[in-house]
């Protein structure tokens, strides 16, 4: 009895064995690319490109020491600031304007609500390309070029209608006798949204809030557009500063700075990813 | 592990939010809340925007340039040299890599703002020219304030359309081979003095025999337009007529592509399963032994190797060498402008300035005035030292600059190194390869 019921549980065992080694060989091939970025960092310029090693032979730090010292007379830390800045001013400006429309069109009913629905919907087809220049000419003439205005007040007009789309739909699936138990206790709109709506839509905000973060920390082109004092670059903008294919460039500190400039957006999504874990688990309808 | 102070923190945060905000309605803190991140936001996008960086009085001046952060280094430094001559005009900066470049300064032009001086490049000259963005470097006084007697004529006039002088060139660089000069010692052979195709076809194909497999003489030149460009100009034809078509025929396609595959045939070429990936180069890693390229790039390849190269002209087949002075980047000043005086000020600085020109060094390629690239050549060390020494050797060999490359010359370029490969990998014979390719070459530039 005691073998026959142990057969089943040992080939179970090994079952489970074999596909944790086979997620853990997948798991090696996508993370591939960053184990090479770290060893790179570390490594001297000729060994870069001479081997397809991993780890360095002969670890150096002085790829960060460059990498920190800057690029022509800018700090790391003016580019660190700025990305910060641009990232956080589009985070909240997101998280904010995003969610005051997306309640309008959920829950409010106004004059022209689904053709201007429509008309939001039309925006998130619409490629970037069409708009950069028009929008170029419109803070241009404002004198808002070469500031960060560009970059984070269309956050605070709820431009990313990516976003309020998430959150339309996220609100339309909260139970409308939510609300309706508040306005019987004699709520108002204002206060159906702070009390009841807002915080059920946590996680739409949290979604929002790293998204808008990982794109904004990783979005090169409109800011290469908007910014050309060297003092305003931000971090993705410095990277390609190392790199120019018709004169010499600096790989390691390129690769140095790669690593650090990881590191704000890894520690960013692994706290708020929690509040989105919890978040999911946690909404519903209880007593 | 898994169980860090965070993990536990954070839920147990949202958890008091929630239990305030849902539970008991009737709090004012949320509505309080988010007016304070509204307040928060407000204070970051007004410290977010400063001030533009002015000077005060005076003029400020901007400047763009494609490169590195090297050429920036050295750039703002005779910048700075300029400016503390110059008191009252204030130069800003600002750079970013070649395509990144073109992308802004189209934007840019198109929003009405572009900036006072551009550095230009030769394959986008005739674009901005036609919308009419480049200022005449010979109209009104700004001829007076630019002095160009001393740049080598053949290359002034690259900058010059319809008989207006549009853009400035700022360096000069030329075609090159780059040799592994260890390799090359070992089986004896200096092609520093020059060569012919069967003079490097049989040594590449001994460098080949000795690396066991693993290195090889040179890498596939058969998708290198640039190559191919030299070579037709060795037969006395070119890449593009002045007219904008282009300057060759079937024939000589048909005759470069034998000659690469003549290259295959002998081994003298790296095998075809060894390519190079995005941002890779096969020299770099030893690979290969020798590679086309422009001389400037000579510093960025001995920091790669860890070793220096040498510098070779390109092959011949026994009379004209072919290679042209190319005018590596142009300055131009924008028509639209209202600093163009001192826009051609800092252009005469930087052209003409002994300090200027030492301070710049070899990044971009050569000082385009002469008198200049004899005081820079004295100061050398290093690749630049090698650059100068190679450009000093075939300088009397070179050819004027050829005119500006046609309108959507990229498009040919491209299927130039398509049909290449298609060759390469036998799934077009020379010949078929080589009508597809005029066929479509032809109707990219027209």
């Amino acid at each position: 009895m005691r073998t026959l019921s142990s057969v089943p549980r040992a080939r179970g065992r090994s079952r489970g064995v074999r596909w944790h080694l086979a997620a853990l060989g997948l798991l090696a091939v996508l993370l591939y690319p960053v184990l090479w970025l770290l060893g790179a960092a570390f490594k001297p310029e000729r060994e870069i490109f001479a081997t397809n090693q991993l780890w360095p032979l002969h670890p150096i730090w002085s790829n960060f020491a460059a990498a920190f010292a800057g690029i022509a007379d800018v700090s790391f830390g003016s580019y660190l600031v700025n990305s910060l800045l641009v990232a956080v001013g589009a985070v909240l400006g997101n998280v904010v304007s995003c969610v005051l429309t997306a309640y309008a069109f959920a829950r409010l009913r106004f004059r022209l609500r689904k053709a201007l629905f429509a008309f939001m919907l039309i925006t998130i087809m619409m490629p970037a390309h069409v708009v950069l220049i028009p929008q170029y000419v419109i803070f241009q003439h404002l004198g808002l070029v070469d500031t960060f205005w560009p970059l984070v007040l269309p956050r605070f007009l709820a431009t990313d209608a990516f976003f309020v789309f998430l959150m339309v739909q996220f609100m339309r699936s909260l139970p409308r006798e939510l609300d309706e138990a508040a306005r019987l206790d004699g709520c108002g709109s204002v206060r159906i949204f702070s009390h009841i709506i807002l915080p059920l839509t946590m996680p739409a905000l949290i979604t929002t809030a790293i998204f808008t973060f990982i794109w904004t920390w990783n979005d090169f082109f409109s800011q290469l557009i908007y910014l050309s004092t060297p003092e305003k670059y931000t971090l993705p903008m410095a990277l390609r500063l190392f790199i120019d294919e018709t004169g010499s460039s600096a790989y390691g500190p390129m690769f140095a700075m790669s690593v650090v400039t990881l590191v704000p957006i890894v520690l960013f999504f692994f706290v708020f990813q929690r509040f989105l874990v919890a978040g999911v688990s946690t909404t519903g309808l209880k007593g | 592990m898994r169980h860090g102070r965070m993990s536990v923190r954070m839920p147990r945060a949202l958890r008091r939010w929630r239990s305030r905000h849902v539970v008991s309605p009737g709090h004012r803190s949320a509505a309080r809340r988010s007016l304070v991140v509204l307040g928060i936001a407000a204070v970051l996008a007004a410290s977010a925007c400063g001030a533009p960086g002015g000077a005060g009085p005076g003029v400020t001046l901007r400047f763009v340039f494609w490169g590195s952060s090297t050429r920036a280094e050295v750039t703002n430094k005779a910048i700075a040299q300029f400016e503390a001559r110059n008191p009252g005009i204030h130069v800003q900066t600002s750079f970013a890599p070649y395509d990144q470049y073109f992308s802004k300064l189209a934007t840019e032009v198109a929003g009405g703002n572009a900036p006072d001086l551009v550095q230009m490049d030769y394959r986008y000259l005739r674009e901005y020219a036609d919308r009419g963005v480049l200022a005449d470097l010979k109209g009104k006084d700004l001829a007076a304030r630019l002095d160009t007697s001393k740049i080598v004529p053949g290359l002034l006039a690259s900058g010059e359309l319809a008989g207006k002088r549009l853009a400035v060139p700022f360096a000069q660089n030329t075609q090159v081979v780059l040799y592994d000069r260890e390799k090359f010692a070992a089986i004896g052979v200096n092609p520093e003095q020059g060569w012919t195709w069967a003079d490097y076809q049989s040594a590449a194909t001994r460098i080949s025999a000795q690396g066991g497999g693993k290195s090889f003489g040179t890498g596939d030149f058969s998708t290198d337009e640039n190559t191919f460009e030299v070579w037709l100009h060795q037969r006395g034809k070119m890449l593009f007529t002045p007219d904008g078509k282009l300057g060759y025929d079937r024939q000589d396609v048909v005759d470069f592509w034998r000659l690469t595959a003549d290259f295959r045939k002998s081994a003298a070429t790296k095998p075809i399963e060894i390519k190079a990936g995005a941002g890779d180069n096969l020299m770099y890693r030893r690979v290969v032994a020798t590679d086309f390229t422009f001389d400037n790039l000579a510093g960025t390849y001995w920091k790669a190797i860890g070793a220096p190269t040498g510098l070779a002209p390109l092959p011949t087949s026994g009379g004209e060498l072919g290679q042209y002075r190319k005018p590596s980047q142009f300055l131009s000043a924008t028509n639209r402008s209202r600093h163009q005086a001192e826009a051609a000020k800092l252009i005469n600085f930087l052209v003409n300035d002994p300090q200027a020109g030492i301070t710049l060094g070899t990044d971009r390629g050569m000082p385009v005035n002469t008198d200049i690239r004899r005081t820079v050549g004295a100061s050398l060390t290093g690749a630049d030292a090698a650059v100068f020494a190679y450009e000093e050797r075939v300088e009397s060999k070179l050819d004027d600059t050829p005119p500006a490359p046609a309108k959507g010359d990229s498009g040919a370029s491209r299927a130039f190194t398509r049909y290449a490969e298609e060759i390469e990998f036998g799934r077009l014979t020379i010949e078929q390869a080589a009508d597809r390719y005029l066929t479509e070459a032809r109707q990219a530039v027209s």
